[in-house]
């Protein structure tokens, strides 16, 4: 294992010209995901953790489009690929799964063909045969019983919980080294939500995937990633590993999401919201994104951060913050 | 399956007796007496007591209405006032017309206009969509017979002497003349005016194709263009925008993401995933644009002089042939409801979600 990094997305634009203007839904963004790593992508909804993930398999709906960045998967850069060269690494290299389970299967096919269908796609000297008792080993390892049976069940005929393990086995069905999961686990009531995360973790332990884990559920970023990167407005404001994270959040809006976390058996009198919305994507205020919901701009009376916006630095070994608080940390 | 199809045919039962009591009714609410429009001038006093007493007209209109309810179930659909033979053997020389006609312009709508639809989303706001459904706007809008004439008059005056003139009126070539098929296939047999063989043999072109007559059937074709243009242009248009916007919702649902995520072509994706799911409100268009074509044809066998049920239940409404123009309403109803049937059939094929109930 070779610490080169898996996939490494460097100043990612993805932008919607829509007739309101231009919607600058990922600005800016660099990460990377090392082999058997989980990175987790934090934020509210809207900020644009989806579009980055389809810029990276090349997704992105019209009027979206990537205008800038590299996406450098395995020492190459994806975003010279072409539609077809793309449809070899979708599936195959890199496979992602959505939010709503349910409405992500085709709702006239039924399961065991759709996971079918990826089999065939990416393996041609698979026959028929082999694909079949490929597609219920792999119901089988994501824990669905009688998978002969379920294989022939259209999705309507199935639990919230019983479909994201469909798709879980449809995204690990051809082996990938980088596995998207766009919060998988959102719609699924929480004891099922266990179970998935607990699959998804035991995976990528046996196959040493990469995992990108969106969610906007700090609860679950504890106890699922390695590494964390929390996104504000289409940019990356701090990215850490998740221990230091959880136990040194530098940006105040990262302290923000930690303090409204619920802690069981914990009495709160309420919980911790963050004052104020997102501003519009479309007419970012110039300087930082979070400043006119920044207590600690008001609290250090930092005039900059209304005019100059900061930049994602390296403040302490391995973690790095966008906010002029920690300027000269850096 | 079969316990569906079954409950839906029991369920139509009490649909067709609605129709045969609405249809029953209405007759008689025309103004008008039949005696009258049929005898004319000779209908005195005497000559129309006998003529209400002949067709049953003397009697109590509740009577009257058990007797045709009795003499439907036994397939006696009555005797035509004014040809005063009966109503079957009308039939059977008119509706093979008309069929052929709706069916082939169906045809036509649809293989024309799921097409045109298909192209039009997947090159959404290209040159392609844009020049598709500037066509299909100006087919929804434009009146059968208006249609019918300008088609009659471009390939049938404009076109003479080219190899695209086509025929614009008639059903075969003067001279023309195809064996019943079954004289063709050596059946020794002479078939009643009213039966199935008879009524068959007086589909045109089915008749040609059956008894292996490739002239017969070209010539008959050719015949069929401008009636089935005519006629399918408004449901062809319906469909093509119908196919259209169903795709372009279908092609922005979750599944469609999630197969092009696992890497599937775009044309596989269009065409495995997304097409059967936007068939299925295209599926209802269908059903109910074969409504509109039935009306249409009638205003279609008018402008290129086909011998159909269109003209045959014109002469019946002037002329107050009741026996007539209720048979024919209700015949017209009831393929209607066979072709309501057929659609919830497709729709339940289409899609599964709709098995459990
Ligand atoms: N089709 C679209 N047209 C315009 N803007 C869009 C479109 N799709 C997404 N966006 C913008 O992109 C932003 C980011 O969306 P998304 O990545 O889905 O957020 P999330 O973090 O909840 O996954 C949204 O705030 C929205 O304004
Ligand atoms: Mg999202």
């Amino acid at each position: 294992m070779t610490d080169e990094p898996m996939l490494k997305v460097e100043n990612l634009r993805t932008y919607f010209f829509t007739r309101g203007g231009t919607v600058k839904a990922v600005d800016g963004v660099n990460f990377e995901v090392k082999r058997g790593q989980v990175l987790a992508l934090v934020g509210e909804s809207g900020c644009g953790k989806s579009m980055t993930a389809l810029s990276i398999i090349q997704l992105v709906d019209k009027p979206g489009k990537i205008v800038e960045g590299t996406v450098i998967f395995d020492g190459e850069n994806l975003l010279e690929r072409n539609r077809s060269q793309m449809t070899e690494i979708r599936g195959k290299r890199i496979s992602m799964i959505f939010q709503e389970p349910r409405s992500s299967l085709n709702p006239v096919i039924r399961v065991g063909k759709q996971l079918d269908e990826v089999l065939k796609l990416h393996y041609e000297d698979m026959d028929k045969h082999e694909r079949r008792q490929r597609v219920i080993q792999l119901l089988k390892d994501v824990g669905i019983p009688d998978p002969e049976r379920r294989a022939n069940n259209y999705p309507h005929e199935m639990s919230g919980g019983m479909a994201q393990r469909v798709m879980i086995a449809m995204g690990i069905a051809c082996e990938p080294e980088l596995l998207i999961a766009d919060e998988p686990t959102t719609a699924l009531d929480v004891t099922i939500q266990a179970q998935v995360l607990d699959l998804i973790r035991k995976l990528r332990d046996e196959m040493q995937m990469a995992v990108i884990f969106i969610t906007h559920d700090m609860g679950v970023v504890a106890e699922m990633a390695d590494d964390v990167a929390v996104m504000y407005a289409g940019t990356i404001v701090e990215h850490a590993a998740v221990g230091s994270l959880f136990e040194e959040p530098m940006h105040p809006y990262t302290q923000g999401l930690i303090a409204s976390i619920p802690i069981l058996g914990e009495f709160k009198d309420r919980l911790e919201v963050i004052p104020g919305t997102v501003p519009s994507l479309i007419d970012m205020p110039p300087g930082c994104r979070f400043a006119s919901r920044c207590k600690a701009r008001v609290e250090h009376n930092l005039e900059k951060c209304l005019h100059e916006e900061p930049e994602l630095l390296e403040v302490r070994e391995g973690h790095q913050v966008r906010c002029w608080l920690y300027e000269e940390n850096a | 399956m079969g316990t569906f199809i079954l409950r839906r045919l029991i369920l139509s039962i009490p649909v067709l007796l609605g129709i045969l009591f609405l249809t029953f009714a209405l007759t008689r609410l025309l103004p008008g007496d039949p005696c009258r429009a049929a005898l004319q001038e000779k209908a005195t006093e005497e000559a129309c007591n006998a003529f209400n007493q002949r067709y049953g007209l003397d009697r109590p209109i509740t009577v009257q209405f058990k007797i045709y309810l009795q003499d439907f179930v036994q397939g006696d659909l009555g005797t035509s006032i004014k040809y005063n033979y009966s109503v079957m053997r009308l039939i059977v020389e008119r509706l093979p017309t008309t069929l052929e006609l709706s069916i082939m312009a169906m045809f036509f709508a649809v293989a024309v206009g799921i097409p045109l639809g298909l192209l039009s989303a997947y090159y959404h706001n290209s040159s392609i969509d844009i020049g598709t459904m500037v066509i299909a706007n100006i087919g929804v809008s434009m009146p059968v017979f208006w249609l019918g004439l300008m088609l009659a008059y471009f390939f049938a005056v404009v076109l003479k002497g080219t190899p695209f003139v086509l025929p614009p009126s008639g059903s075969q070539s003067p001279g023309m003349q195809i064996q019943p098929f079954y004289e063709a296939w050596g059946l020794n047999i002479e078939p009643a005016r009213s039966s199935v063989w008879a009524f068959i043999s007086n589909m045109t072109i089915t008749n040609a194709a059956l008894a292996g007559d490739w002239a017969g059937f070209k010539d008959g074709f050719r015949h069929m263009i401008l009636p089935m243009v005519a006629l399918g242009t408004i449901p062809m248009s319906i469909i093509a925008r119908m196919t259209r916007s169903s795709l372009l919702e279908v092609l922005g649902q979750n599944y469609v993401k999630t197969a092009r995520a696992k890497g599937a072509y775009e044309r596989n994706v269009v065409l495995n995933h997304a097409f059967r799911n936007a068939m299925l409100p295209v599926v209802t268009i269908i059903g109910l644009s074969l409504g509109s074509l039935l009306s249409g044809a009638l205003l279609t066998e008018t402008i290129f002089g086909l011998a159909g049920v269109g003209s045959a239940l014109y002469d019946a409404i002037n002329g107050r042939d009741y026996t007539v123009v209720q048979a024919f309403t209700v015949i017209i109803a009831v393929i209607f409801v066979i072709i309501n049937l057929l659609v919830d059939v497709l729709y339940v094929f289409l899609d599964p979600r709709i098995r459990l109930n």
